[in-house]
């Protein structure tokens, strides 16, 4: 008893020192950004801004270096790009064969000019098929909510653009899953894979997807297939971490019973790992169903068409009222599939129902039979009619004018407060660090966080975003982020805190959470540069409303993770509310309140790529600037450094997360 | 269990035996479909729609492709886009780029000269009396007149959008001037930007184009920048700043037409038609005011333009 004790202090004051040490060198870091910040002038100026004569050009290098491998190199005498149009040909029979049968249907036409066409399925079909489905699946509720967002697409006026998207979207999908569950398979039995697939996944999450659009375009041709390839490259990592970190969780035992029942392989891994690791599972899916959404504006610049390109198309000619009604249409498709999927993925085996099961099909049969011949009967309800459809007056660009005509000046009075006290101050801060203090300040930072191998990388990717002359529009890049991600926290914290102590204000809160996540950002970018003009301002805002979501999610989810045992215990020795949340809560909740911080900061550097499109200026803009000067490999530099950026920020903040408490001895684990 | 899909595929053929109805028909000589770019700008979209309209009425099948403007040189250089009819002269790197890769040809002018340059409203020359000079943007006063609190003491200048090649960041390191840049990330933004400023009456120049309703109209005007030299951007020591590129305007360039080399051998029919295709500054002006003022689509814009000029399109088809 005694020796365990003793040893039980002994590692209680060595944690305590490193938590003392953890601090002075991150106290240590702060004052060396400000030194840094303040001897400018006194120290070379080298230090603070890589000097030209020692600039990388890999820009230029990159130019010609993806100009060679897009446009000249052969492989068995065909170009690469004939091996990966036959390689998109064969992804595009699929999604062309939806996309014909939802909305375009076929054309023929033979050697003498004869043509035939055979038209798309009719509107009422597919409604009542996707319907049936639903309330196979799940029930009526479901069934109903199909229907009705079958309806709003062609009330809207929307029908062929949604139906484009929903083919490409379920193609998306079905891909990303059998892609994504082969990938975090094969992480799970081969961990050492994961050393080549994390890096690989991490760039292919956060590489704004402006940057590598004319690569794709040359590779697959302009189109859906190409569409296809821009939204897996962004949508499939989570699905396959998903799988992977469910797969890590079914416990041994799952494992020894399918071993003693002699499953084969399939089976091993179908219906015994797959269905364990269900819950976890469904969190993947239901992150492919969002960012595959996510890209559905962006996938519209390069020929995927549909509800996409109608939002980018309201936010150019800012029509909110537009906007909103097809970025709804885009939620409502989110909500449908991620229900259906949902459905699918938890529905139990009742093997007790089989006469019931089919009475149910039956059912479901009859009523598509009817839907059929109601739309062979008229022709209303083979194409949606226009004299059904709403027309949109717009009120809602009128309200933004009427707001505008009204309140102009408050809105211009934050424009100038934000930029003159906040933004610019900020950027003048960070520009004025320069790399060198910075990538000194890093290092201390990377051993107080515990991770000397971070130094490196931290050194590395300083050097390197330096020495490609690219620091400066990182900082401007940067200035914004940080700048969104205050604000979200500005809000989303207490919102957070609020939710987490109340269900009542959770209800109301994550309905509203749901909505900011569906909602495609693109559809309130045009409110707010209505309001507040382009620039640097609104970029700010967007990015705060965009990562709010996530911050009152995860917030308010660490908060409620945190053993209730333990907060009765700290009242029943007496501790006040506030104290309790302050020694007890917010300790305990740490690494799920770093995480948070985390997904905020990767929420905002996935937005800033967007908030090129309302007039910011950084390594974002880089992105989009260089296609039209056709230096696509610079675009891919700067799309890279953008990512390594965001890279770090996540390596830092995951290794605070299991470091414990600022000043608190115990460690959490994550 | 396995009735439902069977019965489902057997509608589905029903359907199809019926609603598919051949519909036949005699056509003309290309018999597939003439993918032509949009891009959500009006001036483009306007020149594309009442070019794919054209050949509607001729009977080819026309497919609009929506993309970036940027990204279609690319798709037009690998054959996925067939033809261009709306290419600005002011994008010189890109068409000089693409022409150069040997898929696409440069068909010719439409017709309609496109200026592209920075622009003021009129009250602004009550505020700097130097304009449209550019030397007059170099004048203390000047500055300070044009400058707005946010404007950090600099002349307050809206910029382009990011795929507009302006080159607005050279040209005032280039020229010596002091300018602050807002950047509009669209077009739509970029024009409503500048209205608004008009309404408010604020100190502001921004880059406009013409033809346009606004910055085409009586409203204001463009500064007079060194005229383009295809030195300018290529040799530092050509024009005023002997150690920059970019000491000069844009080229005043004309709007062109592109096409795809593969895409001329198997339709020439409709690369003829493409080559007598032309259009009026007027006509443009109109097509985008319909649009941006009157809230027509691009399609209705087009269509507009089709039914008014029946006269002038006739010729132009075999």
């Amino acid at each position: 008893m005694v020796a365990l004790t003793e040893a039980g202090r002994a590692k209680n004051v060595s944690l305590a020192r490193t938590a003392v040490r953890a601090r002075t060198l991150v106290l240590a870091a702060i004052a060396l950004i400000l030194m840094g910040y303040a001897a400018r002038g006194l120290l070379p100026e080298a230090l603070y801004v890589w000097p030209d004569s020692l600039r990388v050009p890999l820009q230029a290098k990159a130019n010609s270096w993806l100009d060679q491998l897009l446009r000249h190199t052969q492989i068995f005498d065909r170009p690469l790009r004939a091996w990966t149009r036959d390689f998109g040909e064969v992804l595009g029979i699929p999604m062309r064969f939806i996309q014909n049968l939802l909305a375009n249907g076929w054309n023929y036409s033979d050697a003498s000019g004869n043509r035939a066409t055979v038209p798309p399925l009719p509107w009422l079909v597919i409604a009542a098929v996707c319907a049936a489905v639903s309330w196979l699946v799940s029930g009526v509720r479901l069934a109903l909510f199909t229907l009705a967002t079958f309806v709003y697409f062609g009330l809207i006026g929307l029908w062929n653009e949604a139906m484009l998207t929903l083919a490409s979207v379920t193609v998306c999908i079905a891909l990303g899953v059998v892609i994504g569950l082969v990938a975090g398979i094969a992480l799970w039995r081969w961990p050492r894979l994961e050393a080549v697939l994390t890096p690989i996944f991490d760039v292919m999450q956060t590489i704004p997807p402006f940057s590598y659009l004319v690569p794709v375009l040359i590779l697959f041709g302009f189109g859906p297939v190409s569409a296809l390839v821009a939204t897996l490259i962004f949508a499939l990592p989570p699905m396959a971490r998903a799988t992977a970190y469910a797969l890590r969780r079914v416990p041994a035992s799952i494992l020894e019973l399918s071993e003693m029942t002699g499953a084969n392989f399939m089976q091993l891994q179908r219906k015994i790992l797959l269905s364990s690791a269900r819950t976890d599972l469904l969190l993947g899916l239901n992150q492919l169903v969002m960012m595959s959404l996510a890209m559905v504006i962006l996938a519209s610049m390069i020929g995927a068409g549909g509800l996409g390109g109608e939002v980018l198309k309201a936010l150019q000619t800012l029509r909110f009222g537009r906007g909103l009604e097809a970025g709804f249409a885009i939620t409502l498709m989110a909500i449908n599939l991620y229900s259906v999927g949902h459905a699918v993925a938890t529905r139990r085996p009742n093997h007790a129902a089989g006469p019931e099961n089919r009475r149910r099909l039956f059912v479901a049969g009859a009523f598509v039979t009817v839907c059929v011949v109601v739309a062979l009967l008229h022709p209303a309800f083979r194409q949606f009619p226009e004299a059904w459809t709403l027309s949109s007056s717009d009120v809602m660009a009128q309200g933004v004018a009427w707001l505008n005509g009204n309140l102009g000046w408050v809105f211009e009075a934050f424009h100038t407060f934000t930029t003159l006290w906040v933004l610019r101050p900020l950027l003048a801060f960070l520009q004025g660090i320069g790399w060198f203090p910075m990538a000194l300040a890093l290092i201390l930072l990377a051993f107080a966080v515990g991770r000397p191998r971070l130094a490196i990388l931290s050194t590395l990717t300083v050097l390197s975003v330096a020495a490609i002359g690219y620091w400066n529009l990182s900082m401007i890049t940067l200035h914004l982020v940080i700048a969104g991600t205050l604000l979200s926290l500005l809000i989303g914290v207490p919102v957070g805190i609020l939710a987490a102590s109340s269900p009542r204000v959770h209800a109301v809160t994550s309905a509203i959470v749901t909505m900011l996540q569906t909602l495609p950002s693109f559809v309130y970018l045009i409110p707010i540069v209505m309001l507040l003009g382009p620039g640097d301002v609104s970029g700010m805002l967007a990015i705060a409303i965009y990562a709010m979501a996530t911050t009152i999610r995860y917030v308010s989810h660490a908060l409620k993770e945190v053993d209730g045992a333990i907060l009765e215990a700290a009242d029943i020795f007496g501790a006040s509310p506030w104290q309790t949340f302050c020694k007890v809560r917010m300790p305990l909740a740490w690494p799920g309140l770093v995480l948070a911080l985390n997904q905020t900061l990767m929420m905002a550097v996935g937005m800033v790529v967007i908030t090129v499109l309302i007039g910011s200026r950084g390594l974002e803009l880089e992105t989009i600037e260089a296609i039209a000067k056709v230096e696509a490999g610079r675009s891919l530099v700067a799309g890279l450094t953008i990512s390594a950026l965001a890279i770090l920020i996540d390596r830092f903040l995951n290794a605070a997360a299991t470091r414990g408490f600022p000043g608190h001895p115990q460690k959490v684990s994550s | 269990m396995k009735n439902h899909p069977r019965g489902l595929m057997l509608t589905t053929a029903l359907l199809f035996a019926t609603a598919g109805s051949a519909a036949l028909a005699e056509g003309p000589t290309y018999q597939e479909t003439v993918r032509i770019p949009v891009y959500n700008v009006p001036d483009s979209d306007f020149i594309d729609y009442v070019f794919g309209g054209l050949l509607t009425k001729a009977g080819y099948s026309v497919e609009y492709l929506k993309i970036d403007y940027t990204a279609h040189f690319t798709a037009l250089e690998f054959g996925d886009v067939d033809l261009s009819p709306a290419v600005w002269g002011t994008t010189k790197e890109l068409i000089d780029k693409t022409v150069a890769s040997g898929a696409v040809v440069n068909a010719g002018s439409l017709g309609v000269m496109t200026r592209e340059s920075w622009w003021y409203p009129n009250y602004v020359a009550e505020l700097c009396p130097g304009l449209p000079d550019w030397t007059a943007l170099k004048t203390p006063d000047c500055i300070k007149a044009l400058s707005t609190p946010t404007s950090d003491g600099k002349i307050n200048y809206l910029g382009t959008p990011p795929d507009f090649a302006a080159y607005d960041v050279e040209r005032i390191e280039a020229l010596g001037l002091e300018a602050h840049i807002t950047l509009p990330g669209t077009v739509g933004t970029m024009v409503a930007t500048m209205q608004g400023a008009m309404q408010k009456k604020e100190p502001i120049i921004g880059w406009g184009l013409s033809p346009h309703w606004l910055y085409g109209s009586g409203e204001g005007q463009f500064v007079e920048f060194p005229l383009y030299d295809d030195l300018c951007h290529t040799d530092p020591s050509w024009g005023v700043n002997p150690d920059k590129i970019w000491d000069c305007a844009l080229s005043v360039g004309e709007i062109v037409k592109l096409y795809n080399v593969e895409f001329a051998e198997s339709a020439p029919d409709v690369v003829a038609i493409l080559d007598k295709f032309k259009l009026t500054t007027d006509d443009m002006a109109k097509g985008i005011a319909r649009q941006d003022l009157d809230g027509l689509t691009p399609e209705r814009a087009a269509q507009e333009w089709l039914d008014a000029n029946t006269e002038v399109w006739s010729k132009w088809l075999p």
